[in-house]
């Protein structure tokens, strides 16, 4: 295996420098400053939320590591394995992603292919050090030792990036081989298949979901294929630097360098469908940025349509928008639509048991983070298209209403069948619940894509993930989706305590409850605009 | 038609442009070059009311671009150094679009004009993520021409255009100067410029080095030696300017 250059672990050391630079330049700005407090709070949250709780008497922390780190012990070898499989099915490029700067600058450099993907490695190797650290603060109530956990932590999420690269790999060189183009969506279908046929070989006794992967995970093909993340496991749970963690670790550091070597073994053969496809990723990610979502489809041709409403202006920006929803979105909107008519009754089949307020959850988590992340017609999609709204001889809030129009009814066109679907399959409470629900929809997504789009105005940042590993993305959109879950439960909450107060005065009238809850959401989600505007109005499109 | 007095524009500690005032007439052609970073694009972006200016007055029309910024956007046209089209909307589409948020009535014989001007009929129906660079340029200078504007700004126009797109919109240029528009091209193609524009300013650093009718900026520099060009004049001022700073 040929060392990594030294002048590439200069470039990485460089790279690593400015990164650092960019940060603490952020951090002179308020809108640095605010992400830092805001990534502080969400982390000294979460942190709280996993510690153990200590006994106020004695100081003395209560509850077993060894009983926290069982569940541990038992799940987390299947959940590996489910991440890699999730990895290599939904990233979108090729095993190792190489930028179109990388490309240009590298490739074309006297240094050898070898060289090449060891630096992208201990690229990955950079981020996964950085998340370790992260999950090391996260984890002590499951693990006996912090620097355990880190270990754990690193080796294990190079693993799975190894891993995943291993598979796809292995399927790029299969499809060469066989000659026939394996598509994402067959063997997505496959999987599918696969998991539905052992899920009903292994649940045919009719015990529970819980069981029947503790009955798969106990049979010899099962302990063969979980066999390598097992080691990983154990290297959380180590009690001891020695032997426990030292050896397990060197056990992880093995497996990981034979993924290494295997990476390097395979890439010989898949070479310049590798450059090919990393190129690829990156014209993708560019009309990702553009259209808003790497599920958008990019036509090329399409039947004009006439000319559109005016509406003072508000017309055209949003019959510009419905066209992207009804040219690049027609595909995953009916998909929403059907998932939504079905919702209903999968819920009665799959789970009857599940309470109602685990039935609201789930809307609320379609609602606020599955639609707005999927459905994106608006500003968001337009960041490189702002110098044209700037130029039109529109008020700002003409422009945010035309931009807002398309999202907001087409995310409540889902919602109010998915509620639908659900009420037709419920009765008693929540049925009335589900119906009651409905005509808050509207204000609420009114609410919830002015917030959207007023924190992308104010932190202006592309939607989609760069390669297989972009830890800024995540850590921008765990912060994102704290900020937003706040504000909308703050909005949420203001409205139900008037509506509340007017229950208490009108001696228990739901109908003005009802009506002055709704008026409230309303009102709030019409109070978006003027900072929509205003956000709008001081976007610098030089600066972003 | 444009009027700039000591227009001003920082970014945190850097400045842009300083203290910057020019004039374009109904009917001139105004060059603008400058070194790369000379505050040519930052000046275009503030006319063209994308960036708010640091201080100064500028009016378009007779608009003034922050108290009365609508009207002034109604009459301008701006052209950007790449185009920014609706990647998902065809070709005939944009124009609609246009028309619209202009209020342009009866427009389909201008636009159709315009398709066929820019030799752009046969894409009518293409949603313009496929078009190359050139066309995508000529669709975007095809919308800005749509509603008639009185002032109409180019950046870096030329980009990417093959020869007959490049006489084509030099001659659209030139007729909508006649038609009474103002306009301001920047590029780095001083030939062009030259022989294009009636007037120049060439800015460095962020300031005016020069500004006035072309032939009177080449005649000023014409002592030395007979037909003096634009680059010879460009060169004369940026390298004192270097040696200056230096």
């Amino acid at each position: 295996m040929t060392a990594l250059d030294v002048m590439l672990v200069k470039l990485l050391l460089l790279r690593l420098r400015g990164g650092i630079r960019h940060r603490l330049r952020e951090l002179k700005t308020l809108r640095g400053l605010l992400f830092l407090g805001v990534t502080v709070a969400v982390l000294a949250l979460l942190m709280k939320h996993t510690a153990l709780p200590v006994n106020p008497l004695d100081g003395t922390v209560q509850g077993e590591p060894d009983l926290l780190g069982e569940p541990l012990a038992r799940w987390m070898p299947l959940g590996l394995l489910a991440a890699c499989l999730l990895t290599v099915l939904t990233a979108p490029g090729p095993a190792i992603h190489f930028s179109p700067s990388e490309i240009n600058l590298l490739f074309s450099a006297p240094f050898s292919r070898c060289a090449l993907l060891l630096y992208k490695i201990s690229f990955y190797a950079f981020g996964a050090l950085l998340t370790s650290l992260l999950i090391t603060l996260l984890l002590p109530p499951f693990t006996e030792m912090p620097v355990a956990a880190f270990a754990g932590a690193f080796l294990t999420l190079l693993f799975i990036q190894l891993l995943s690269a291993v598979i796809g790999l292995l399927g790029h060189r299969l499809a060469g081989c066989c000659s026939l183009q394996l598509r994402r969506g067959h063997v997505v279908l496959l999987l599918a298949v696969l998991v539905a046929v052992l899920a009903w070989y292994f649940s045919s006794a009719g015990s529970s979901l819980s069981d029947a992967l503790a009955r798969f995970q106990s049979s010899p093909a099962a302990i063969l294929l979980l066999a390598p993340f097992e080691v990983f496991v154990q290297i959380f749970l180590a009690p001891v630097i020695y032997p426990d963690l030292l050896r397990w670790a060197v056990l992880g550091v093995a497996i990981n360098a034979g993924l290494i070597a295997a990476i390097i073994a395979l890439d010989r053969s898949t070479y310049e469908s590798s450059i090919a496809a990393s190129l690829a990723l990156h014209q993708r990610w560019v009309r990702a940025r553009r259209s808003g979502l790497l599920w958008g489809v990019q036509p090329v041709e399409g039947r004009s349509f006439r000319r559109p409403p005016v509406i003072g202006g508000i017309g055209p920006i949003a019959w510009r928008q419905l066209l992207t929803a009804q040219r690049s979105y027609r595909k995953a909107m009916l998909v929403f639509l059907a998932v939504a008519l079905l919702a209903g009754p999968l819920l009665v089949i799959v789970a009857a048991e599940v309470s109602l307020w685990s039935r609201i959850g789930f809307v609320f988590f379609i609602a606020v983070y599955v639609l707005p992340r999927a459905l994106v017609f608006d500003f968001r999609s337009d960041l490189d298209s702002m110098e044209t709204f700037k130029v039109l001889p529109l008020r700002p809030w003409k422009i945010s209403v035309g931009q807002l129009l398309a999202p907001v009814l087409l995310t409540s066109l889902v919602e109010w069948l998915l509620l639908g679907s659900i009420a037709m399959c419920l009765d008693g409470v929540g049925r009335v619940m589900a119906v009651g629900l409905m005509p808050f929809i509207l204000p609420f997504n009114g609410l919830l894509y002015g917030i959207e789009n007023l924190l992308f105005l104010l932190f202006p940042t592309p939607l989609v993930p760069v390669g297989r590993v972009d830890f800024d993305f995540l850590g921008r959109t765990l912060v994102e989706f704290a900020v937003k879950t706040s504000l909308l439960i703050g909005a949420c909450g203001l409205a139900v305590a008037a509506g509340k107060r007017v229950l208490d005065a009108t001696e228990s009238s739901w109908t003005a409850f009802a009506i002055v809850t709704w008026c409230t959401l309303a009102l709030l989600a019409i109070l978006m605009l003027p900072l929509l505007s205003r956000a709008f109005d001081r976007f610098d499109v030089s600066r972003r | 038609m444009i009027q700039v007095n000591n227009f001003t524009k920082t970014y945190n500690d850097f400045v842009a442009v300083q203290n910057l005032s020019f004039r374009v007439a109904a009917g001139e052609i105004l060059g603008l070059v400058g070194p790369n970073g000379a505050g040519k694009t930052t000046t275009l972006r503030v006319l063209s009311g994308i960036i708010p200016p640091g201080s100064g007055e500028l009016t378009v029309a007779g608009h003034d671009i922050i108290g009365d910024p609508i009207a002034a956007k109604q009459a301008l046209g701006y052209i950007p150094d790449d185009p920014r089209l609706f990647d998902t909307l065809t070709v005939w589409e944009h124009l609609e679009f246009i028309a619209a948020a202009y209020g342009v009535a009866d427009y389909q014989p201008t636009a159709n004009a315009l398709l066929h001007f820019f030799n752009l009929e046969g894409k009518r129906h293409h949603v313009v993520q496929g078009l190359s660079r050139g066309m995508r340029q000529k669709l975007a200078i095809a919308c800005a021409y749509l509603h008639q504007p009185k002032v109409i700004l180019f950046d870096e126009p030329l980009t990417g255009l093959d020869p007959a797109g490049i006489r084509a919109i030099k001659e659209s240029m030139r007729e909508r100067a006649c038609q009474g528009a103002a306009i301001i091209i920047s590029s780095h193609l001083l030939s062009m410029v030259e022989t294009l524009c009636t007037h120049l300013l060439l800015l460095d650093h962020g300031e005016a080095q020069c500004f006035g009718r072309m032939e009177d900026v080449l005649r000023t520099f014409d002592e030395a030696k007979h037909d003096t060009t634009l680059e010879d004049v460009f060169f004369s001022i940026t390298r004192e300017d270097a040696s200056d700073t230096g």
